[in-house]
C-alpha cells in the first residue's frame, strides 16, 4: 500500500536565490577581523594624533630628565622657552627624551613603512604575476629570477640593499619591498594558473575578449581576496623588518624615532632600565599581532578555500 | 506491519539547519524503515536533505546542523542518544558506508589492501594471518580482477570503478547490518555504474544487508530499488514499494519527477539531407604531449581522425564516456583548443588555424555553453556585464548591447531585472540559462553545448532541454550537443555520433543508433543505461 505521507505543491520552476551574506558583511562578523581591525585602528589613531596626545617633543634632549622610570614627574621646556611640569608616562631614555612621545611618533613610521611596503610589493607582484601566469614565455624567465631572489634570506637582502644605498625612509621601504615581491609573484601566478582554467575565462575568450581586457576583467578581480590577505602578512613582516634594520643600526637614521631605533638605543642599558626596550617592544608586538589577526580573519572570510575552520 | 523487525527505523526525524540557511529544517518529520535484505532508495533533487539523513544515521552531521526531534534506531539501538565513541564502534561494524567519490574516501598514502586490513584490525581480534586471508577474500568477493596484485596498489593506480569496489569491500568487510550508499555511482561512467550496481545488488541479496541507497538518478532507482522514498525540500513526499511507486505515483511531485526523466525513445528524425553543411571536420586529431625535463614523454591521443558533418538547423549529439574525447572535439571546433591535425570547416571556409582578428571574427559564428553552471560565470561580475561583454567586444554600442541583453533574458525566461545581479544569487538552472543567453548574445549560427545539462537536477534539466529546442527553432541554430547521458541524447538529437577512446565508432540518426546499434561499444553503452526496462514517458514537447 502506498504510504502517502504528505502532498505538496509542485515546485516553482526553479529554486530561490541563495541567501549568502556578502563577503564584507561576513568579514565584519568575524571576531579576528573585529579585534585585529579595532586594535589596528586604535594604534593608527594614536600614531596620527601623537603630536597632540604626547605633548613633549620626541627629539628634545634634556640631561636633567635622564633615565626616568615610567610615571616619573619632571619639567620640560616647550619650544617657546617656557617650562611646564610633565608626567613621563613611559619614562625617559638616556638622553632625557620622553619615551611615550617617542613610541607614539615611532608608530607613525612603523605603520607608514608597513603599509607602503605592502602596497608596493603587492602592486609589483600583481603585475609580474599576472603576466607570468598568463604568458608562458615570460613565465620561464620571470620565475627563475624570482627563484634567485627567494634563495637569499630576505633580511640579509634588505640589509645589503640598505647598505648599498644611503639610509633613509625611502631606501628602507625599497629594501623591505624587494624581498617580498617574489612571494607575491608566486601567489599571484598560482592563482592565475588556476583561474585561467576556469570555464568563465574560456567563455570570455569564446565571446572574443582579448588578452588585456581578459586579465583586467576576469583574472585580476578574482585574485584580489587572497592578495588582501597576503598584504596583511607582508605588512606585519615589513614592520618587523624595519625594526630589525633599526635595531641593527642600518635603517632609518637614529635621530628619527622608530620602534627599532628605540629598542636599539635602549639595549645598552637594558639591565638597568628595561622600560626603554619594553614599551616600543610591546607596541611592536601588539601591532604585528593585530595585523596578523586581521589577516587570519580576512583569509577565513574572503577566501574560504584556505580556511579549515568553515563549514 | 508484518515481516522481520526493521534494521533501520527512522521516526519523525527533524534536523535543524543553522540560522541563515534557505530553510529552517533540513529534514522535517521524516519516517521510514528498512528491513533486513531490503534496499531502500532515498530519492530527491539537490538540496532535498537526503544526504543529511544519511549523515544523521552515521552521526557525521556538521556541528552547526543538529537533529531536534524524532528517533533513529539501528537494530533497536537509539543512534541519536549514542555517544560519539559508540557511534565510532557502530560505523564499520554495524553500518558500512560508501561515498560518491572513492578517490577522496580512500587514503591516498595507503595501499588498498592495507586499508581493508586496518578496518579489520580496528574492529576484530583476527590474527595477522587471518586478516591477510580475509582481505584477499573480500577483494575477490567484490570481483576485483587479480586481487592479489591489486591489494598492494595505491588508490590512484586503479580505475574509478575499481576504487568503488575497494570501498564496497571495506564497507562490507565486517558484515554490517546496514549499508549506507550516498550517490555511490554518480561519479562513474555508465558502463561501470551498471557493473557496480549489479555487484551491490548481488552482495546485498547474499548477505541480507539492509541498504539505504541515496541517489538523484531515477534510472538507477528503477534498476535496483525494493522500496522508494521520495524527498522534497526536507519532507517525505511518498514512500512505497518500487514497482508500485514507479507505476502509480501518488503525489504530484513524484509524478513531476518521473515525468522529467527523459525517455530512451528517440524523438526527432534527421533533418533534410538537402540542408547545407555548416560545420565539417576532417580527420580532426588532438594529441596532448606531456613534456617534462626529467620525466619520460607521454603522448595522449584525445581525438583521432574525427570526421563530423553538421547540417544547418540540426542537432548532432556526441555521446561517450568520460575520457572518450568528446569535449576535446567540441573545444577544437570552438577554437578554444588548437588541433594537432586535420581541419575544421565552417560554412565551407577552413578555420582550423586562424589567428588574431580573423580568429576573433570567427568566434561570432560558433559559441559554447559549458557543463558547470557554477564555474562558467565570473563570480565578480554581474550577469548583465557577462552577457554584454560579447557584443561590446564586437563593437556594439553600450545601449544597443544592453537592449539585446534584455531581449535575450526574455528569450531564456529570466526577468531583465536579473541583469544587475551577481551569479551567486541564481540557481544552477538559472545560471545555465544565463550562460545560454551569453552565448547567444553575439548571434552565433552554431551552438555547442558541452554537457550543458549534466550538472542539473532532472526537472531543471527537462526545462533547459525544452528551452534549447525552442531557441533552436526560433533562431534556426545548429547545435552540437555533447553528453554522456543517452536519455538526454535521445530527446534532443537528430543524429548521434558515439565516441570511444578518441574515435567515432558509430554515427547515424538517433533512431537507428537506439534501435539497431551496429558497433559493439554502442550496444554495451545502451545495455548499461540504468532503468531501461521502465518506460519513462517523459519527453520534451513534441517537435515540429
Amino acid at each position: 500500500m502506498n504510504t502517502l505521507v504528505r502532498e505538496i505543491e509542485l515546485p516553482p520552476t526553479e529554486e530561490t536565490r541563495s541567501a549568502r551574506p556578502a563577503a564584507l558583511v561576513r568579514a565584519v562578523r568575524n571576531w579576528s577581523v573585529r579585534i585585529g581591525g579595532v586594535s589596528l585602528a586604535l594604534l593608527a589613531l594614536l600614531s596620527i594624533c601623537a603630536p597632540w596626545i604626547a605633548s613633549a617633543d620626541p627629539t628634545l634632549l634634556d640631561p636633567a630628565n635622564r633615565d626616568l622610570l615610567p610615571g616619573a614627574r619632571g619639567t620640560v621646556m616647550l619650544s617657546d622657552g617656557t617650562t611646564v611640569s610633565h608626567v613621563f608616562r613611559m619614562g625617559t631614555d638616556s638622553f632625557g627624551r620622553d619615551l611615550f612621545s617617542r613610541v607614539l611618533h615611532g608608530g607613525r613610521l612603523s605603520l607608514v613603512v608597513g603599509i607602503t611596503v605592502a602596497a608596493l610589493s603587492i602592486c609589483a607582484g600583481l603585475v609580474l604575476g599576472l603576466f607570468g601566469g598568463y604568458l608562458r614565455r615570460v613565465d620561464m624567465v620571470l620565475m627563475r629570477v624570482m627563484d634567485g631572489l627567494m634563495a637569499i634570506p630576505s633580511i640579509l637582502l634588505a640589509v645589503s640593499l640598505v647598505a648599498l644605498w644611503s639610509a633613509s625612509l625611502g631606501s628602507v621601504i625599497a629594501a623591505l619591498s624587494i624581498p617580498e615581491v617574489p612571494r607575491v609573484v608566486r601567489l599571484v601566478r598560482s592563482l592565475v594558473l588556476s583561474i585561467r582554467e576556469e570555464p568563465y575565462v574560456e567563455a570570455a575568450i569564446s565571446v572574443g575578449t582579448t588578452t588585456g581586457p581578459l586579465l583586467l576583467r576576469h583574472v585580476l578581480p578574482n585574485t584580489l581576496a587572497p592578495l588582501i590577505v597576503q598584504a596583511t602578512y607582508v605588512c606585519a613582516s615589513a614592520i618587523l623588518g624595519e625594526s630589525i634594520l633599526g635595531f641593527l643600526g642600518l635603517g632609518i637614521p637614529p635621530e628619527i624615532p622608530t620602534w627599532g631605533n628605540l629598542m636599539a638605543e635602549g639595549r645598552l642599558q637594558f639591565n638597568l632600565y628595561p622600560h626603554a626596550v619594553f614599551f616600543p617592544g610591546l607596541f611592536l608586538t601588539i601591532t604585528v599581532l593585530a595585523v596578523n589577526l586581521l589577516g587570519d580573519g580576512l583569509r577565513d572570510t574572503l577566501d574560504p578555500r584556505f580556511s579549515r575552520r568553515g563549514l | 506491519m508484518s515481516g522481520p523487525a526493521a534494521t533501520l527505523s527512522i521516526e519523525d526525524l527533524t534536523v535543524q539547519l543553522p540560522i541563515g540557511a534557505d530553510r529552517e529544517h533540513a529534514v522535517q518529520n521524516v519516517s521510514f524503515q528498512i528491513r533486513p535484505g531490503e534496499l531502500l532508495c532515498l530519492v530527491g533533487e539537490s538540496g532535498s536533505g537526503k544526504s543529511i539523513i544519511a549523515q544523521t544515521v552515521m552521526g557525521l552531521l556538521p556541528r552547526q546542523v543538529r537533529p531536534v526531534g524524532g528517533r533513529v534506531h539501528l537494530d533497536g539501538e537509539d543512534l541519536l542518544a549514542a555517544s560519539p565513541r559508540r557511534l565510532r564502534q557502530l560505523r564499520g561494524v554495524r553500518m558500512g558506508m560508501i561515498f560518491q567519490e572513492p578517490m577522496t574516501a580512500l587514503n591516498p598514502l595507503m595501499t588498498c589492501g592495507a586499508q581493508v586490513k586496518e578496518m579489520l584490525a580496528q574492529h576484530t581480534n583476527l590474527s595477522a594471518k587471518e586478516r591477510r586471508e580475509r582481505v584477499l577474500q573480500m577483494l575477490e568477493r567484490v570481483r576485483l580482477p587479480d586481487a592479489k596484485t591489486l591489494q598492494s596498489a595505491y588508490p590512484h593506480q586503479i580505475s574509478g570503478g575499481q576504487r568503488q569496489r575497494v570501498m564496497i569491500a571495506m564497507a562490507l568487510a565486517l558484515a554490517p547490518a546496514l549499508l549506507i550508499a550516498d550517490e555511490p555511482t554518480t561519479a562513474l561512467d555508465v558502463t561501470t555504474q551498471a557493473r557496480i550496481l549489479r555487484l551491490l545488488r548481488e552482495l546485498q541479496r547474499a548477505s541480507q544487508t539492509a541498504v539505504l541507497f541515496i541517489t538523484h538518478d531515477l534510472g538507477v532507482v528503477a534498476e535496483i530499488a525494493d522500496r522508494i522514498a521520495v524527498l522534497h525540500r526536507g519532507e517525505l513526499v511518498e514512500s512505497a514499494p518500487a514497482r508500485e511507486l514507479l507505476a502509480r505515483p501518488q503525489s504530484a511531485y513524484t509524478r513531476m519527477l518521473l515525468d522529467s526523466v527523459p525517455s530512451l525513445v528517440p524523438r526527432k528524425s534527421p533533418v533534410d539531407e538537402r540542408a547545407a553543411i555548416q560545420v565539417r571536420t576532417r580527420q580532426l586529431t588532438k594529441i596532448f604531449d606531456e613534456k617534462g625535463w626529467f620525466r619520460r614523454r607521454r603522448r595522449i591521443a584525445a581525438a583521432i581522425e574525427v570526421g563530423l558533418e553538421l547540417r544547418r538547423g540540426e542537432t548532432l549529439g556526441i555521446v561517450g564516456e568520460s575520457g572518450s574525447g568528446k569535449s576535446t572535439v567540441a573545444r577544437m571546433i570552438a577554437h578554444l583548443l588548437e588541433a594537432s591535425g586535420g581541419s575544421v570547416e565552417v560554412d565551407g571556409a577552413e578555420v582550423t588555424h586562424l589567428k588574431g582578428p580573423r580568429a576573433r571574427a570567427f568566434r561570432r559564428k560558433v559559441q559554447i555553453v559549458f557543463q558547470d553552471p557554477y564555474r562558467s560565470l565570473n563570480p565578480r561580475r554581474t550577469v548583465g556585464s557577462a552577457i554584454v561583454e560579447g557584443p561590446r567586444n564586437f563593437g556594439a554600442g553600450k545601449e544597443a548591447a544592453w537592449q539585446r541583453a534584455c531581449e535575450l533574458m526574455e528569450l531564456v525566461r529570466l526577468p531583465p531585472g536579473a541583469l544587475h545581479r551577481y551569479p551567486d544569487e541564481f540557481s544552477g538552472g538559472q545560471r545555465q540559462r544565463i550562460c545560454i543567453a551569453r552565448a547567444l548574445a553575439v548571434g552565433p549560427e552554431v551552438l555547442i553545448a558541452d554537457e550543458a545539462v549534466s550538472a542539473l537536477d532532472v526537472s531543471v534539466q527537462a526545462q533547459i532541454l525544452r528551452l534549447l529546442d525552442e531557441i533552436q527553432e526560433r533562431l534556426q541554430l545548429t547545435i552540437l550537443f555533447i553528453t554522456h547521458d543517452l536519455r538526454v541524447a535521445a530527446q534532443i538529437c537528430n543524429r548521434i555520433a558515439v565516441m570511444h577512446r578518441g574515435q567515432i565508432v558509430e554515427e547515424g540518426s538517433a533512431a537507428s543508433i537506439f534501435r539497431e546499434p551496429k558497433h559493439e561499444y554502442t550496444r554495451t553503452l545502451l545495455a548499461a543505461a540504468p532503468g531501461r526496462e521502465i518506460s519513462f514517458k517523459a519527453q520534451a514537447p513534441p517537435g515540429p
